[in-house]
């Protein structure tokens, strides 16, 4: 993880809009190699900040699983309140036991829109590509018959 | 232009009370995918039966709706075991409500395979929650099904929970709820031949 390059607070390598200019290859390659980032200033002022793209990704990654636990947290903090004890293995060990009632868990799912965004390994689920529906709408359920094939 | 109404729940499955369509109502209703059906007799012909013997509570019909009744059905018509809820620990029934488990601050889904079923209101031995396990499939003959009978009709919206279900165990797709309720929707918007009450979802 490239993000370890990073400490909060500490100070940015600067670069001026002219030294990057001239020296933009050189400067790509050594903020790539460094997995650093590098603040670009115009007149003293910070106008962007470079980093390689690994940090970067990882950065996009970190902030969707900030999202992520922030919804689930959520959810937690919703069924707590509802005593609902959905299954949950941070609540477990947190201690927090909520009386197992089916009918309060069944209740509080049904009005809970849980965003599921693992499988059962713990693998990241894929997003499902947009689905169009208008391709085929005067070919369904037209008449079939069935052909028995003796094998 | 006005908004085509929503699901009336927003979780993996609805409220208990909207899971089946009330015994008065049910014979408007055609069999459809996601019908509880009572265990046929001679239940050992088509594997209806557990390990040691004894019939399965009842059957899942997961066959698709359209072709239900309608025509042939080679082989058999699809169904899937059917379990009382109380049949596993009170940890893993709890997951088979919810569908899903929190770990480390994510989500993750739970018992793929199994798909949460509530009580029949006042049937003797399904009258208590229930779960389907989509791993265990059976055919049986579409004769011997109605011979059994119906126990439960599945409601339009409680179907569009189990078809989601049914896609991620099927084929690992993740679908939202509003993603099968639009594909439910345009299907049977599409389908001429639809009986029964249609979904308040549905254009008329």
């Amino acid at each position: 993880m490239t993000l370890n390059a990073f400490v909060p607070n500490a100070p940015l390598a600067r670069v001026g809009h002219r030294e990057l200019r001239e020296k933009l290859g050189p400067t790509l390659e050594k903020i790539s190699a460094s997995h650093a980032a590098v603040e670009v200033v115009n007149r003293g002022r910070a106008e962007a900040v470079v980093v390689a793209h690994d940090v970067f990704a990882g950065l996009v990654a970190s902030r969707r699983e900030l999202d992520e636990v922030r919804s689930s947290v959520a959810l937690l903090l919703s069924a707590v309140s509802s005593g609902a004890a959905v299954p949950s293995d941070t609540l477990t060990r947190l201690g927090i036991t909520i009386p197992l009632d089916f009918d309060s868990l069944q209740s509080f799912q049904a009005s809970y829109p849980a965003r599921v965004t693992h499988d059962e390994d713990g693998q990241r689920l894929r997003p499902v590509p947009t689905l169009v529906l208008e391709s085929y709408l005067d070919e369904v359920d037209q008449p079939d018959e069935f052909v028995d094939v003796d094998e | 232009m006005t908004a085509m109404p929503s699901l009336p729940f927003a979780g993996t499955y609805p409220l208990d009370a909207g899971f089946w369509v009330p015994a008065s109502d049910a014979d408007e209703y055609p069999w459809r995918f996601g019908d509880l059906v009572a265990t046929p007799e001679s239940p050992e012909r088509f594997g209806a039966v557990d390990s040691k013997g004894r019939p399965w509570r009842a059957l899942l019909l997961t066959h698709p709706s359209c072709e239900l009744g309608a025509k042939g059905a080679p082989g058999g018509v699809q169904a899937v075991r059917v379990f009382w809820l109380r049949e596993v620990s009170r940890p893993q029934g709890a997951e088979v409500i919810t569908g899903y488990v929190e770990v480390d601050g994510h989500l993750r889904v739970a018992r793929a395979h199994q798909v949460y079923l509530a009580a029949v209101p006042g049937h003797v031995k399904l009258g208590e929650r229930m779960f389907a396990d989509l791993r265990q499939s059976i055919r049986v003959p579409a004769e011997y099904l109605q011979a059994a009978g119906r126990v439960g009709a599945m409601s339009h919206d409680a179907r569009i929970a189990v078809l989601r279900r049914d896609a991620y165990f099927r084929y690992r797709w993740p679908l939202g709820l509003d993603d099968v309720l639009n594909l439910e929707r345009f299907r049977i918007e599409a389908d001429h031949n639809f009986v029964g009450p249609r979904p308040q979802w549905t254009a008329t």
